[in-house]
């Protein structure tokens, strides 16, 4: 499904990212573990397009994503969702989700000028599709609410449901679990569970290891801009170079 | 006292299209255009240019253009239009990327407006340096008697402000709207949701321009002359004014903003009980009262006095 080879991305005399190869099957859950600065957000960006890779190549489905601007690459089925919740504060819930399903014909003005009534016909009928991701998510009773009312754990959940507005055929999750309490992490699993039943690959960042293990298949480990090992997360807490690559690291605990 | 409210009038309508152009490329899109002064100066002075008969059609035999067709006025607009639609595309394309500063964007607007400005004084041979372009016909003079031109003038200006109104109206409440919306706030993450966030910001560029531009393109034939004065910093400022204290990213913004600070203000003090030093004094206090209004503004209530409100949209049941 996605091929990475040899990428590569520096910033200045930095090497955040280091020849990475890396490769996620179709249906595949994977995730995607480091210490802090190991360059696996730098990886994200580079396949989304927000940084161009100095070297190397990105493949979905056997086409070349390297060069591509990001719009280009999400319209390609592959959407993200950010460390740092990236929501839209001064715009609805509801509207926010809207962002994520509209395409470019939608987005005509010249469209909407000679056409408004069909053009929220079209709206009001998508507004319908997030409002049932948004019950789903728990979010509905806030959708007609300023994005900015909502706590951290539930911009999280925005943008899971955003990026699902988008119908992506595989999904990069940057820390979805990162700040959000037990309750709602039990929520998050079950959410990605379903998304893999609807189809979508998961290649999620996380340091939240538990977390992992109830939903990955397969981890992989990156320091210091390269891939040290992959596996299954018993294999990989046997590994020897993953705990000194996590030495001290709370998270593995 | 009617001709007075004719004037304010005609001035309140003509914020209100300024206002309205900024509002799409700073209200909407958060570009911050510091030159629509300069983009409106083209717009006058192409409609000018293309209206104006020959200096020997004049009488001022010694006046210079770089051309001078004599054409009517909706010509005149169109022309406006297209070079300003032009001449906006250019400075968009080359400096409105993904990940532009904002920064940026004020520097070279507000650089675009300087270097027209001395174009148009240095180069007399443009358009006639500083004594502007006069003489030219105004348009459908011969019908309208001449002591009713200026109302005819102010329904021409309130039509075009009606226009403007409503097509701002429609952008921000449109799908497209939103997504300027969301670029105002976070680029990259509007870009992630797969929009093109670089043609999106140079369209928005565009339409503000060319609305700026109709209030040039507007102004010209109606008061027959275009001068170089008339395109002093000081109107960009009361642009900004006008957008800033009505309330930016809401097309009612610069509706109120153009009836509050023009109309009441900027025109309104003209009917103070005062003369001579006095009537003097209030004169050049109003640019001060504005500023000052336009600084407790930012500070106390950046939204404005109309602020923009969240959309709601109903969905349909599943
Ligand atoms: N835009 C940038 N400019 C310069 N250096 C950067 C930039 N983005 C990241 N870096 C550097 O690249 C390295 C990798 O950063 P990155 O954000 O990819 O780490 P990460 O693995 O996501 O860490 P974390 O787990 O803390 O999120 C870090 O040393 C960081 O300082
Ligand atoms: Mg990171």
């Amino acid at each position: 499904m996605l091929v990475l080879e040899g990428l590569r991305k520096s910033f200045g005399g930095l090497v955040a990212v280091d020849g990475v190869d890396l490769r996620v099957l179709e249906g595949e859950i994977v995730g995607l573990i480091g210490p802090n600065g190991a360059g696996k957000t730098t990886l994200f960006n580079c396949v989304t397009g927000g940084l161009r890779p100095d070297a190397g190549s990105i493949r979905l489905r056997e086409e070349e994503l390297a060069g591509l601007r990001p719009h280009q690459i999400s319209r390609r089925g592959l959407a993200r969702s950010f460390q740092i919740p990236r929501t839209i504060q001064r715009m609805t819930v509801l509207e926010n989700m809207l962002l994520g399903a509209e395409d470019r014909r939608d987005t005509s003005l010249t469209r909407f000028l000679v056409d408004s009534r069909g053009a929220r016909r079209r709206e009001r009928r998508m507004a319908g599709e997030a409002m049932g991701l948004l019950e789903e998510f728990g979010l509905d009773h806030l959708a007609q609410e300023f994005a900015s009312v909502l706590s951290g754990g539930q911009h999280k959940l925005l943008g899971l449901a955003q990026a699902l507005m988008m119908h992506p055929s595989i999904l990069l999750l940057d820390e979805p679990a990162a700040g959000v309490n037990p309750t709602l992490i039990g929520e998050i699993v079950d959410r990605l569970l379903d998304m893999r039943e609807r189809g979508i690959t998961l290649l999620i960042i996380e340091h939240n290891l538990r977390f992992l293990e109830r939903i990955a298949e397969r981890v992989m480990v990156m320091a210091q801009g390269t891939i040290l090992t992959s596996g299954t997360m018993e294999e990989i807490r046997q590994h020897q170079d993953v705990l000194d690559a996590y030495l001290g690291h709370p998270a593995v605990g | 006292m009617i001709d007075f409210l004719v004037t304010a009038g005609i001035l309140v309508a003509f914020f209100v299209i300024l206002a309205s152009g900024l509002n799409l490329q700073w209200g909407l899109t958060g570009l911050a255009n510091l030159g629509p002064v300069g983009f409106f100066a083209l717009g006058s002075y192409v409609s000018g240019l293309v209206m104006i008969p020959p200096p020997e059609v004049t009488g001022f035999v010694t006046d210079t253009f770089v051309i001078s067709l004599g054409l009517p006025w909706p010509v005149g607009l169109v022309a406006a239009l297209i070079v300003t639609g032009v001449v906006a595309t250019v400075i968009g394309w080359m400096l409105l990327r993904t990940d532009t500063a904002p920064l940026f964007v004020a520097v070279i607007t507000l650089a675009f407006a300087e270097i027209f400005f001395l174009l148009i004084i240095t180069q007399k041979w443009l358009a006639n340096g500083f004594n502007g372009i006069r003489g030219i016909d105004r348009p459908l003079g011969n019908l309208v008697e001449f002591g009713t031109y200026e109302r005819f003038f102010l329904v021409v200006m309130v039509v075009a402000a009606a226009l403007v109104f409503w097509f701002v109206r429609h952008v921000e409440a449109s799908p497209y709207g939103r997504v300027l919306k969301g670029i105002r706030e976070d680029p990259a993450a509007v870009a992630a949701l797969g929009h093109d966030v670089r043609r999106f910001r140079i369209s928005a560029f565009v339409l503000g321009c060319l609305v700026l531009a109709l209030a040039g393109a507007l102004w010209t034939p109606f008061v027959t002359v275009v001068e170089p004065s008339a395109f002093g910093t000081e109107q960009t400022f009361l642009v900004w004014a006008v957008l800033i204290i009505g309330g930016a990213g809401n097309a009612w913004g610069p509706l109120v903003g153009g009836l509050v600070i023009i109309g009441l203000i900027q025109q309104g003090t003209r009917f103070l009980p005062a003369t001579g030093e006095i009537a003097e004094l209030t004169v050049r206090l109003r640019g001060v009262v504005i500023g000052l209004l336009f600084i407790l503004f930012l500070r106390f209530r950046p939204k404005g006095l109309v602020p923009e409100r969240a959309r709601r949209i109903l969905p349909e049941d599943p």
